[in-house]
């Protein structure tokens, strides 16, 4: 089951490589749309033009080599006749839009060229269709179709090219991913059925998380630079203060009652108002020099301080999110030669508690009534009888794994008065052991936990 | 793309520097020592006290092929198993992981160090780490049965041997008997000579400080030197030991262990004190845990030195081969009074066994079960 999964997610993986790799060439299609001055519609339609002309000789191989019949150099032939049929077919098309056929040549042998490279793709794993070449390729392929619409097409929109850069590059990001996954459990000829279960979506999440954070600085990039430029603005103020107070010292001892009036009243954020009787030059290299300084000496600190607050949020996070029972994983994983358990720990390596004692002793109590509502039954003694040994438990008896029915018992009686809780523990017993009779002795179970949730509870 | 190399950079960097900080890793068996055929729990624990998560994680253990675990997932290379075990840690996140261990042979096994790897979530940053674990694990050998697992190279029916002291003794007394003029007088049974008109006198049995030496041949061949060339005999023979060890528990009869080879590496021979009880047998089968197959003398020289004033009522000679040399030892330690069987560690089949010597042969657990 879990070797399928994994099948199908590599062939979900490798389709939509192929979807962004037959995007490549929506720069070309972008500029000449934007040139052309088209509707804006024409970005899907270029988007729908690629795919189609991606799939449709990359579908058409995949044809061909499934039938056993024809021969290899058949096949060839075939796709060379299908490939000049569908450039010309194209080539009609963008005809069609009444552009100018210099355009019609560019966008046809683009069109031309992608279909080889679709042929082609038919024996590529995933991992091999968006490589580190494609996407230097891309880049630089989209580089220079942004440096060639800003010289030629006034007004150009890279939005669009943008938009689907990023998710070619995203999905780039996931297969990169992946890839390093199976490359390195494939160079020392491990299995893939050795990885714990979900590693790949955990990876997945890791990626997301990474390209949302990448996503988000693009989109408020403005706000971030400023903020930026606005900090460091406001650093060198205070900088530009000091040494403005600074210089003052030194030409208080000269001048001393005409120079503490010539201290900067008005610091602007070119740092050229530095003290008047200073060098800007000079002033302005010592306010970069002492910047410098700060960034060096405070970036560590700052950094320990800013990745421990994150630190201990996230672990807050985490810990209610655990104590809440949300977004839990699994607590055991048993694989046929071993058994994991996996638990969440804090700064010191201590596990964290399911729930506090006293959401504990509040939900033991819920399970109380709702075993109160409960129809008469075997599994209602069972139930009721782990209930009392949790309740024991939360009032602060401690019930190992080994203990018996004897032991608990023993335990029990210590604080806990009437026989109510040695009959019902009997009445268990023989249910377990066999020789039980008709009589469940429910009501002397509820009286018993009724007795236990009296206890006064467990100091801690 | 500033930003997308930033992030790259960014990320190399960090899993870089920071992939083990916070970074604890265990591993040991949850049980010390064991015996053969049992099966132990190896334990490893991760934790990742991070906010950084480590998507990938592998930990390299490295140890004997005899214990078997992790089955088709770990690869085994002469007498070594290598078992890589792949974990996904999550920020503040901490996995058991229980590795469920046969032990098929005895020895003593150890786990040094395990080599974890990680690399980041592009596979750009990888890198590795070396801790220190230190598990040991003892695997005891099972013993033979020594009640059904044997084959007397002599017919069963002839002479028997028995044991007989020149002085009985006073306090075992088996019944009255008539008086003979070597009986001394103060053994005279009065009620007796009362009751039947005649001297009667109490008839004693014979008894004698028993104890117990087993000695072990770890040569395989007669011809062999260090090394041991028939590994499964000797191992035969260590269980035939351990059988032997075993009954003395319930007998309670002192016992001590010689063989002719020892865990230093040089010409000296293991010879421990004659003791009893489950402490010393417990020692002693510790030894036979640690063995080495390889022989630090020539068995005959190893009988002829360091076995020749070794004395006992019962001696067990344990060997994989049989010779002049181990059968003279045998007549001169019987000479000497001492009970000696010999054992031979696989089936006897045209194996040369003089009259004099009880010589029996080893059938092992699956023949004698069948």
């Amino acid at each position: 089951m879990m070797k399928q999964n994994a099948r199908v997610f590599k062939v979900i993986l490798r389709f939509s490589a192929l979807f962004c790799f037959f995007l490549s060439p929506f720069p070309v299609f972008s500029l000449i749309v934007q040139k052309v001055k088209l509707p804006a519609v024409y970005y899907l339609y270029s988007v729908l033009m690629l795919e189609f002309c991606g799939f449709f000789g990359f579908g058409l191989r995949a044809l061909l080599e499934s039938m056993r019949r024809i021969r290899s150099f058949l096949i060839s032939i075939l796709l060379v006749l299908f490939g000049i049929v569908f450039s010309f077919g194209a080539c009609l098309a963008f005809a069609s839009l009444g552009i100018h056929p210099v355009y019609i040549v560019i966008l046809t042998v683009t069109v031309g060229i992608l279909y080889i490279f679709s042929v082609r793709m038919i024996s590529h794993a995933y991992d091999e269709i968006l490589t580190r070449n494609w996407f230097l390729f891309s880049s630089g392929f989209n580089i220079f179709c942004l440096l060639v619409a800003h010289f030629t097409v006034a007004e150009f929109s890279a939005e669009p090219m943008l938009i689907v850069y990023i998710c070619c590059v995203a999905l780039f990001a996931v297969i990169l991913n992946q890839r390093g996954i199976d490359v390195v459990m494939d160079r020392r000829g491990h299995s893939a059925s050795q990885l714990p279960p979900k590693i790949r979506y955990y990876n997945m999440i890791l990626v997301g998380i990474i390209l949302t954070i990448a996503l988000l600085l693009i989109i408020f990039r403005t706000p971030v630079v400023n903020g930026a430029k606005a900090a460091f603005s406001a650093v060198g103020g205070v900088v530009l203060k000091f040494l403005g107070w600074f210089g003052g010292l030194f030409a208080l001892e000269k001048q001393p009652e005409v120079e503490l009036d010539s201290v900067p009243s008005d610091i602007d954020e070119d740092f050229t108002a530095i003290g008047e009787s200073g060098d800007p030059l000079v002033s302005r290299i010592a306010v970069i020099v002492i910047l410098a300084l700060i960034v060096l000496i405070s970036i560590r600190p700052v950094y320990r301080k800013l990745r421990s607050l994150v630190s201990r949020i996230v672990l807050a996070i985490k810990k209610w999110l655990h104590r809440e029972r949300i977004f839990r994983g699994r607590s055991f994983d048993e694989n046929e030669y071993y058994t994991d358990t996996n638990e969440t720990v804090e700064h010191d390596g201590k596990t964290i508690q399911d729930l506090s004692p006293s959401r504990a002793l509040r939900a033991w109590k819920r399970e109380i009534k709702s075993f109160q509502k409960m129809p008469d039954s075997k599994e209602k003694l069972t139930i009721g009888y782990h209930l009392a040994c949790r309740g024991l438990e939360l009032h602060g008896y401690k019930i190992e794994p080994g203990d018996t029915q004897l032991d608990i018992l023993k335990k029990a009686r210590e604080r806990l008065s009437g026989e109510a809780f040695e009959t019902a523990t009997w009445c268990y017993d023989a249910l377990v052991f066999g020789g039980y009779e008709d009589d469940l002795k429910l009501k002397e179970m509820e009286q018993s936990l009724l007795g236990i949730r009296a206890l006064p509870a467990a100091k801690k | 793309m500033i930003l997308i190399a930033v992030i790259a950079r960014v990320l190399f960097v960090t899993y870089q520097k920071n992939a083990f900080r916070n970074f604890d890793y265990e591993c040991y068996f949850d049980k010390g020592e064991v015996s053969e055929g049992d099966e132990v729990d190896l334990i490893e624990i991760v934790t990742n006290r991070k906010l950084m998560p480590v998507p990938w994680l592998k930990s390299e253990i490295t140890t004997s092929k005899w214990l078997d675990f992790a089955g088709s997932q770990s690869l085994v290379t002469e007498e070594t198993r290598f078992v890589p075990s792949f974990f996904m840690m999550k920020s503040f996140h901490k996995t058991v992981r229980r590795w469920h261990v046969k032990c098929l042979k005895r020895g003593v096994y150890t786990i040094d160090r395990v080599i974890l790897i990680t690399t980041d979530l592009f596979g750009m940053a990888s890198r590795s780490n070396t801790y220190h674990v230190g598990a040991t694990l003892t695997v005891l050998p099972e013993g033979a049965d020594l009640s059904a697992d044997f084959d007397a190279a002599q017919k069963l029916s002839g002479d028997v041997i028995v044991r007989r002291h020149y002085i009985d003794d006073p306090f075992y007394r088996a019944g009255i008997k008539e008086y003979s003029p070597r009986d001394p007088i103060n053994r005279i049974h009065w009620p007796a000579t009362a009751k039947t008109g005649k001297l009667m006198v109490h008839n004693n049995q014979f008894s004698a400080d028993q104890d117990l030496l087993v000695i072990l041949n770890v040569q395989s061949r007669d011809y062999e030197r260090d090394t041991v060339i028939d590994t499964e005999k000797i191992e035969n023979g260590i269980r035939i030991c351990a059988g032997y060890f075993e009954d003395t528990l319930r007998s309670g009869i002192p016992v001590r262990f010689a063989a002719n080879t020892n865990f230093s590496g040089d010409r000296s021979s293991i010879i421990t004190n004659s003791f009893h009880g489950a402490e010393h047998v417990g020692d002693l089968m510790e030894t036979l845990a640690r063995i080495p197959l390889r022989s630090s003398d020539a068995f005959p020289v190893f009988l002829s030195g360091a076995c020749r004033e070794l004395t006992a009522s019962d001696i067990v000679i344990v060997t994989s081969y049989l010779g002049e040399a181990i059968f003279d030892y045998a007549r001169s330690k019987r000479e000497a009074g001492s009970q000696v069987r010999i054992i031979y560690t696989t089936l006897l089949t045209d194996e040369y066994v003089p009259d004099d010597c009880p010589v029996f042969g080893y059938l092992g657990k699956e023949r004698s079960l069948q």
